[in-house]
C-alpha cells in the first residue's frame, strides 16, 4: 500500500514537471519567435553565406542540437530524480510530524501572547533595552493589487494591509472578532442597528486624531453612501451611518437583520476627504506605510503613536516580492529571509535547520467542483460516486505532505463554531460503493470524465492527477486539462463552462455567510450551478437569525445538504506553512489570511 | 569617425555631398521603417490581448467577480471607455505629462514604472556586451594566429559548448556554484545604484557573465573563422610577398577585412543580450523588464505591456540601424552600391 502510494506520487509528479517545463519552453519559444520577428525586420548582409561558411553553420547547428538534447536529458534526469528522493521519506514521518508542528503552532501562539506580555513587563521595568527594535525580512509572491484598503481584493494584499488599517472591530487569532477603534458595540432596533462607541486617542499615521467624521466618512466611502461610488460590495446593506458627538459613537443601520455587519466593520477607518490612499496609504494600524515599489519590496515603519501600549516590537518590517516560491528559495536556503508564509510542503521541510515552522488553517477550501447542470454529473449518482471514491486522507498525506486536513462539505474548521465537524467522521471513503453507485446511474462499464485544472496552481494540477488515479479504481476514467489562469478565470468561473474543476477558494469576510451562500441557487458566485430550494431557505433564515446557537445550527445544517446532495466534491483545508527565523517570536497563525507583524519580535541575545 | 577617411578606398564615390546625402536618405528610410514596425507591433499587442481570454478585472477581482464589483473596478480604472480611444490613450499617454498612461494593474504612469526597469536590463545588456566585445578581438585574434594549436581547439571545443548552454541555464550553474560551493555570492542580494556604483555593478557581475559567455563564445568562433578565411585570401599572400610585417597585415589587412561581418554579428548579439537579458534576470532575481513584462502580460495590463515590448522593439531597431550605418563606414562599398544601384532600396541589406 505504502509502495502503491509512493508510486503513484512518483508518476503524478513526473507528469507535472514536463507539463512545467511544457509551459516554460513554451514561454521560451513565445520569446524566441518574438524575437525572431526583430530580427527578420532587418537582417544584414550576414544571410547570405559562402558554401564553407554553411557547412560550418551546419557543423554548428549540429554541435548545438547535440549539446542542447544533452542538457534536456540532463534536466529530464534530475527532474526524475528529485520527486523520487522528496516524497519517499514524507508518508513514513510525516503524520506525527504534522501533529508536532500543530501542537507546535499551537504552542507558538499561546507563547507567543506570553511573549508580548513578557516583552511589555521587560518595557516597563527597563524602557529602552530587551527585545523591541529591529528590522525583518518578509517574503511574499503576490504583487499587492490596491494600497487603498477599500479597493484592495487579493488576500495577498490585504494581509499586508491588516498591519497598516483597522477598523471598529477585528479578527482574533483566535476566529473571533473583538473591538478595536471601538470599544464595545450595542445592538438596537432589533438587530436593524448597531451602536459603535468609539476608543478615544487613535490617532492616524499623518499625526491627526481619529474622530467621529473620520469613522462616519470612512463607512460612507466604503458603503457608497452619500455620493459616494460603493468600494465594498460587501457592505450594500448598510443604509445610513450616523454619528452621536454626545456619547462618542456612531450608529449603523442596515436593511435587514444580519449579524454578519460585525464581521464586514473590520473596514479600514481612513481620515476623512484624504485621497492618496492609492500611493501614501494612511491608517491607524501598528505600523505606517513606508515604501512600495512594485515587483520589489513595501515597506513598513513603526508607527510611535500607536494606540496599543506594547506593539509593534520591530521598528521596520519589509515585504519582499519574488516572482513565485522557487525565486524566493535559494534565499531561504541562505537564510535571507525572516519570515515565509505559504510555502510547499516539500519545501518547508528542508527548511528546518534555519527556521521554525508555523502551520495552521486559513481558511481555504479546495474542491473538486461540479458543474450540477452538465451531463452526466447533474446525475445526484455520479456526483456520489465521485464523492465515495475519492479518499481524502491519502490527498492530505500526498499532496500537503500532511499540512492539511481532510473536509467533506463547503466549510473548513477554521470556521469554529459554524463548522459541522461530525461530517467527516460519517462519510468513508468506499470504491465498491462507488462502483456500485456508478452502475446504479446507469454506467456499468465506467464513465469519461474532464477535469479542468488552473495549470498555474501546482497543488491544483497535482490534486488532478491523484484524483484521477483514485478515480480509475472504480471505472471513471478522467481526462485532465491544464489551462492559463486567465482562462480558467473566464471560461470556467465566469463562463461556468466546464464539467469538473478543481480550485481552492478563500474568502473576503470571515463569516459563515460569505463562505455559503455562494451556493444560494441565484448567488452570482454559484459556479458549480448547485441547485436547492431547501438550502436557499437555510441560507435565508440564517441570514436573519440573531440566535448565536441557533444560527450555528442552521449553517452546520447548510452543510449536511451539500454533502447529502454531493454539490461538489469538498476535498481539503490545506494549511497555511510559515518558516519563521530561529530567534524570532511572537509570530501568529489566523485562521484566516493575515500577516500580524505587531507581535513579532527578536528573542533577547538573538542575531538580527 | 571621419566619412573622408574611410572613403579613402571607395571605387567610385563621387563628390562627398552626395555621399552625406546618401547617409541622410537611408537614416529617413530607416527612421520610417520604425515608425512602420512599431505601429504594426502595437497594433499586433493590442490584437493579442484582445484574443487571449480574460481582462484586468478579472484577473484582479480572480473568484470573488461579481458583476456588481466587475462594474465598479472597470469604472475606476476607466475600461469602460471604447477599446480603440483606449488603445490610441495608451500609445499618446506615453508621450504626455498631463494625462499619461496608467499600468492597470499598479496604477502609476507606466513611464515611471518602466523607466528603472528597462534601464537595468539595459545596462545588463550592454555590460555583457562590453565583456564580449572587449575579449573578442585579443581572443579571435590569439587563436586565427595559432590555427591548430591545442589552446585553439580548447577553446573551440569551449566555445562550442558555451553557446550551446543558454544563458539562464549558465546563470543557474553559476548561482550554485559560487553561493553554495565558493559561497563568495548571496542570491538575491541586489544593490540597486542608489547603494553606489560599485555595490551595484559587483550585484550584476554573475549576471553579466551567464548572459555574456555565451554571447562570446558565439562571437569568437564567428571572428575566429572570419579571420581564417581572410588569412588565406589573396590579398594577404600579396601582402606576405611585398615583404610586408606580420603586424602590418594583422592589422592593415585582416582585422579590417574580418572585422565587417563581426560588426554585423555584434549588432545581432547586442539586440540578443537585451532580449536574453529579460530571460537571465528572473534567475537572479533582478528587477528588471522581464517580470514586469512577464506580469503585464499574466494581468492583462495592456498600457504597461505595449510600452514595454515597444521599447524594447525600438531598441532592437535601432540597434541594428546602427549596426547597418557602421558597416557603411567600415566598407564604403556598402554606400557606393546604393549609389549606383539608384534606388538603394535595400543596398544595407543585401
Amino acid at each position: 500500500m505504502q509502495n502503491e502510494q509512493a508510486s503513484i506520487a512518483v508518476k503524478a509528479r513526473i507528469q507535472n514537471e514536463i507539463i512545467i517545463q511544457d509551459s516554460n519552453t513554451s514561454r521560451l519559444v513565445c520569446l524566441l519567435v518574438l524575437r525572431k520577428k526583430f530580427v527578420m525586420l532587418n537582417i544584414p548582409s550576414f544571410s547570405q553565406a559562402s558554401p564553407e561558411n554553411k557547412t560550418r553553420r551546419a557543423r554548428q547547428v549540429r554541435a548545438f542540437s547535440l549539446c542542447l538534447s544533452f542538457c534536456l536529458i540532463l534536466s529530464l534526469f534530475l527532474s526524475a530524480c528529485s520527486p523520487a528522493s522528496a516524497p519517499t521519506p514524507a508518508p513514513a514521518a510525516s503524520p506525527e510530524a504534522a501533529k508536532q508542528t500543530e501542537e507546535a503552532s499551537e504552542a507558538e501562539a499561546s507563547q507567543a501572547t506570553k511573549g508580548s506580555e513578557k516583552a511589555s513587563e521587560g518595557e516597563s521595568t527597563a524602557p529602552k533595552e530587551g527585545k523591541a527594535g529591529g528590522q525583518i525580512k518578509v517574503g511574499i509572491t503576490q504583487e499587492p493589487d490596491f494600497l487603498d484598503p477599500h479597493l484592495a481584493v487579493a488576500a495577498g494584499t490585504k494581509e499586508i494591509l491588516f498591519n497598516i488599517f483597522q477598523g471598529l472591530v477585528r479578527l482574533t487569532p483566535e476566529g473571533a472578532f473583538e473591538p478595536c477603534l471601538a470599544t464595545s458595540w450595542e445592538v438596537e432596533e432589533d438587530g436593524l442597528a448597531y451602536r459603535f462607541y468609539l476608543r478615544e486617542g487613535v490617532k492616524f499615521h499623518n499625526g491627526q486624531e481619529m474622530g467621529l467624521d473620520d469613522v462616519v466618512y470612512s463607512l460612507q466611502r466604503a458603503a457608497g453612501l452619500e455620493g459616494h461610488q460603493r468600494l465594498v460590495y460587501e457592505l450594500r446593506d448598510i443604509t445610513a451611518v450616523e454619528a452621536d458627538p454626545a456619547s462618542y459613537s456612531v450608529l449603523v443601520r442596515q436593511k435587514t437583520v444580519n449579524p454578519d455587519l460585525i464581521s464586514l466593520l473590520t473596514t479600514a477607518i481612513v481620515p476623512a476627504g484624504y485621497e492618496e490612499q492609492a500611493s501614501e496609504p494612511i491608517g491607524t494600524g501598528p505600523f505606517k506605510f513606508k515604501s512600495y515599489t512594485p515587483q520589489v519590496s513595501l515597506v513598513l515603519e513603526r508607527f510611535d503613536d500607536y494606540w496599543e501600549a506594547d506593539k509593534p516590537q520591530l521598528d521596520q518590517v519589509t515585504f519582499q516580492i519574488y516572482g513565485d516560491m522557487d525565486a524566493a528559495y535559494l534565499e531561504l536556503m541562505a537564510g535571507q529571509i525572516d519570515i515565509f508564509p505559504y510555502l510547499t510542503a516539500e519545501k518547508a521541510d528542508s527548511l528546518t535547520d534555519k527556521y521554525q515552522l508555523v502551520s495552521g488553517g486559513a481558511n481555504m477550501l479546495q474542491l473538486l467542483a461540479f458543474n450540477n447542470d452538465r451531463k452526466p454529473l447533474d446525475n445526484p449518482l455520479v456526483r456520489e460516486a465521485i464523492n465515495l471514491a475519492i479518499d481524502r486522507d491519502q490527498l492530505v498525506e500526498m499532496i500537503m505532505g500532511a499540512y492539511g486536513r481532510p473536509v467533506v462539505s463547503g466549510m473548513t474548521p477554521s470556521m469554529g463554531p459554524y463548522y459541522n465537524g461530525e461530517l467527516v467522521a460519517k462519510h468513508k471513503t468506499d470504491p465498491e460503493a462507488a462502483k456500485a453507485k456508478l452502475a446504479e446511474a446507469g454506467y456499468p462499464n465506467g464513465i469519461d470524465l474532464t477535469v479542468t485544472a488552473p495549470a498555474n496552481y501546482l497543488i491544483h494540477v497535482d490534486t488532478a492527477n491523484l484524483i484521477a488515479s483514485q478515480l480509475e479504481k472504480v471505472g471513471i476514467r478522467l481526462k485532465i486539462n491544464n489551462v492559463e489562469w486567465g482562462t480558467w478565470l473566464e471560461k470556467v468561473y465566469a463562463g461556468r463552462d466546464y464539467q469538473m474543476t478543481i480550485i481552492a477558494l478563500t474568502y473576503d469576510y470571515f463569516t459563515p455567510s460569505d463562505v455559503l451562500n455562494r451556493y444560494m441557487t441565484d448567488s452570482e458566485d454559484n459556479f458549480i450551478n448547485y441547485k436547492s430550494d431547501a438550502y436557499d431557505d437555510l441560507a435565508r433564515k440564517a441570514a436573519s437569525e440573531v440566535d448565536e446557537a441557533k444560527r450555528e445550527q442552521l449553517y452546520q445544517e447548510m452543510q449536511t445538504l451539500l454533502l447529502e446532495d454531493n454539490a461538489s466534491a469538498f476535498l481539503q483545508e490545506p494549511f497555511n506553512v510559515t518558516a519563521v527565523k530561529k530567534g524570532l517570536t511572537g509570530y501568529v497563525q489566523y485562521p484566516a489570511y493575515v500577516l500580524d507583524m505587531s507581535t513579532v519580535a527578536y528573542e533577547a541575545g538573538a542575531d538580527r | 569617425m571621419k566619412p573622408g577617411r574611410t572613403a579613402r578606398e571607395g571605387s567610385n564615390l563621387g563628390p562627398a555631398k552626395s555621399r552625406t546625402r546618401l547617409l541622410a536618405a537611408f537614416a529617413l528610410r530607416k527612421v520610417r521603417d520604425l515608425v512602420v514596425t512599431l505601429a504594426l507591433m502595437s497594433l499586433l499587442v493590442f490584437f493579442l490581448f484582445y484574443i487571449i481570454p480574460g481582462d484586468p478585472v478579472t484577473m484582479i477581482l480572480g473568484t470573488e467577480a461579481s458583476p456588481a464589483k466587475r462594474a465598479t473596478l472597470e469604472d475606476l480604472l476607466g475600461l469602460q471607455e471604447p477599446a480603440p480611444r483606449r488603445y490610441l490613450q495608451s500609445v499618446t499617454g506615453l508621450f504626455t505629462d498631463q494625462n499619461p498612461s496608467l499600468s492597470l494593474r499598479f496604477q502609476q504612469p507606466v513611464r515611471d514604472l518602466i523607466g528603472p526597469r528597462l534601464a537595468l536590463t539595459c545596462r545588463m545588456a550592454f555590460l555583457a556586451f562590453g565583456i564580449v566585445v572587449l575579449l573578442v578581438i585579443p581572443l579571435g585574434l590569439g587563436l586565427a594566429l595559432h590555427r591548430g594549436s591545442w589552446l585553439d581547439r580548447l577553446l573551440c571545443g569551449l566555445g562550442e559548448f558555451f553557446m550551446a548552454v543558454p544563458g539562464y541555464f549558465l546563470g543557474l550553474v553559476l548561482i550554485l556554484l559560487f553561493a553554495f560551493v565558493f559561497k563568495s555570492f548571496t542570491p538575491g542580494s541586489y544593490q540597486g545604484p542608489e547603494a553606489g556604483w560599485g555595490p551595484h555593478l559587483a550585484s550584476l557581475a554573475l549576471p553579466c557573465l551567464a548572459l555574456a559567455l555565451p554571447k562570446l563564445a558565439q562571437a569568437l568562433l564567428f571572428f575566429r573563422t572570419a579571420l581564417a578565411e581572410a588569412q588565406d585570401q589573396d590579398y594577404v599572400r600579396t601582402a606576405r610577398s611585398k615583404g610586408a610585417s606580420r603586424g602590418r597585415i594583422v592589422a592593415f589587412h585582416l582585422i579590417r577585412n574580418a572585422l565587417l561581418p563581426l560588426v554585423t554579428s555584434l549588432g545581432l548579439i547586442l539586440a540578443d543580450l537585451i532580449t536574453g537579458s529579460l530571460i537571465v534576470e528572473q534567475v537572479f532575481v533582478l528587477p528588471g523588464a522581464g517580470r514586469l513584462l512577464l506580469t503585464a502580460i499574466e494581468a492583462r495590463d495592456l498600457p504597461l505591456a505595449q510600452a514595454l515590448i515597444l521599447s524594447i522593439a525600438t531598441l532592437v531597431v535601432v540597434i541594428n540601424v546602427l549596426v547597418d550605418l557602421i558597416n557603411a563606414f567600415i566598407d564604403p562599398r556598402l554606400v557606393s552600391a546604393a549609389s549606383q544601384a539608384g534606388r538603394g532600396e535595400d543596398a544595407f541589406n543585401v
